[in-house]
């Protein structure tokens, strides 16, 4: 593709799947977003990715909300500002088992992959997620902090598992 | 193996690539939208316009062979019954007698009449409506057969101007038939009137 390289497709292709949970729904998300971003093309666009990210997004949301399962997205942005704690353990550098964590992935929900995707993987500092998320940077620690307290519990319980 | 969420996670994705087919897929998708057809016209309305217009220019022009003008004319009428058959509008009079049905249209500058073409269906009259075939008043007589099939026949006054070529059947000519919207259209002149039928294509 002469809009985008191969690096980049795969990247999208990649978040697609921390939307989604699923390749053949990246997949489709992917061409319904890459479709839409050629028809409009748009002008003066200096980060193409992050441009199609939020069509993915935006597409994805809209399929699930036509499904009437946007509930769990809407509960997971409700801020809960008591509980940010940001100074302990950071998300990214909770230790997991390899196996635990394909396991858990698969049983968060689509912003909670989604965030842990940004977080990650594009290696976003809150207040960049808030702006492409264009939420506040609070809401968005808020839901690391509650996905890192989630992580944590389940790879308890799996160790707890483990050893019994 | 126990590993940093970050390191688990990258190392989860970094299973997944777009495949060959993938690729060739997008860009393919990338050729289509992005061709240089840049006098693209999305409006169907004017597309219709479009091709009126090369249809006239070719025909002042002379460019438009006189068989390919006369077929023109004979799918417009077509389309025209079709679209009036398939529309289904309400019977103004409905009634299976054809003396009681022509009895009604008394806006006509002509008599309604049986046709030789129609005596051979197995179709029983069901009733009429007023209509229009190229901007002349027209009747409109519906038929049911047995199976529940309806077939309409439109009659209107020949008149030359717009009629001439349809073949005529005191000439010993055959009714000209074409396929339009599923349907089988049967255009004709007889004894001095104008008629189509339009009925399901049998299978």
């Amino acid at each position: 593709m002469k809009s985008l390289n191969k690096e980049s497709l795969n990247k999208l292709y990649r978040f697609g799947i921390a939307l989604t949970g699923s390749p053949q729904d990246s997949e489709d998300v992917l061409h319904t977003a890459i479709e839409r971003f050629l028809r409009k093309n748009p002008k003066n666009i200096n980060e193409k990715e992050a441009f199609i990210r939020t069509i993915m997004r935006n597409y994805w949301y809209d399929e699930i909300r036509k499904q009437k399962n946007h509930q769990a997205h809407v509960e997971s942005l409700q801020v809960e500002q008591g509980d940010i704690d940001i100074n302990k353990e950071r998300l990214e550098d909770l230790i997991i088992d390899q196996h635990d964590f394909q396991k858990h992935w698969q049983a968060l929900q689509a912003p909670q992959r989604e965030l842990l995707y940004m977080h990650c993987v594009l290696e976003y500092s809150a207040q960049e997620i808030a702006d492409e998320f264009n939420c506040a940077r609070g809401t968005i620690l808020s839901r690391i902090h509650r996905l890192k307290k989630q992580l944590q519990q389940l790879s308890k319980l799996a160790s707890k598992g483990a050893l019994s | 193996m126990r590993n940093t969420v970050k390191e688990n996670l990258n190392t989860h994705l970094d299973e997944f690539e777009l495949s060959t087919d993938q690729f060739a897929s997008l860009d393919a998708l990338e050729k289509s939208i992005l061709s240089p057809v840049k006098t693209r016209i999305k409006n169907p309305i004017l597309w219709s316009v479009a091709a009126s217009l090369l249809v006239v220019s070719l025909f002042l022009t002379g460019i438009l062979p006189k068989g390919q003008d006369q077929k023109e004319l004979i799918y417009a009428i077509a389309q025209e019954v079709s679209y009036n058959h398939l529309k289904f509008k309400p019977l103004e009079v409905a009634n299976n007698n054809l003396t009681s049905v022509t009895g009604y249209f008394k806006k006509l500058d002509f008599n309604p009449l049986a046709s030789s073409q129609v005596a051979a269906l197995s179709s029983a009259l069901i009733g009429g409506r007023y209509c229009s075939i190229k901007g002349n008043i027209a009747a409109q007589l519906r038929m049911q057969d047995e199976k529940g099939a309806i077939s309409t026949l439109f009659e209107s006054r020949f008149n030359a101007e717009d009629f001439d070529f349809l073949p005529k059947l005191e000439e010993q000519q055959t009714p000209v038939k074409v396929h339009v919207d599923g349907q089988q259209v049967s255009l004709w002149v007889e004894k001095g009137l104008v008629m189509a039928l339009v009925n399901p294509i049998s299978k």
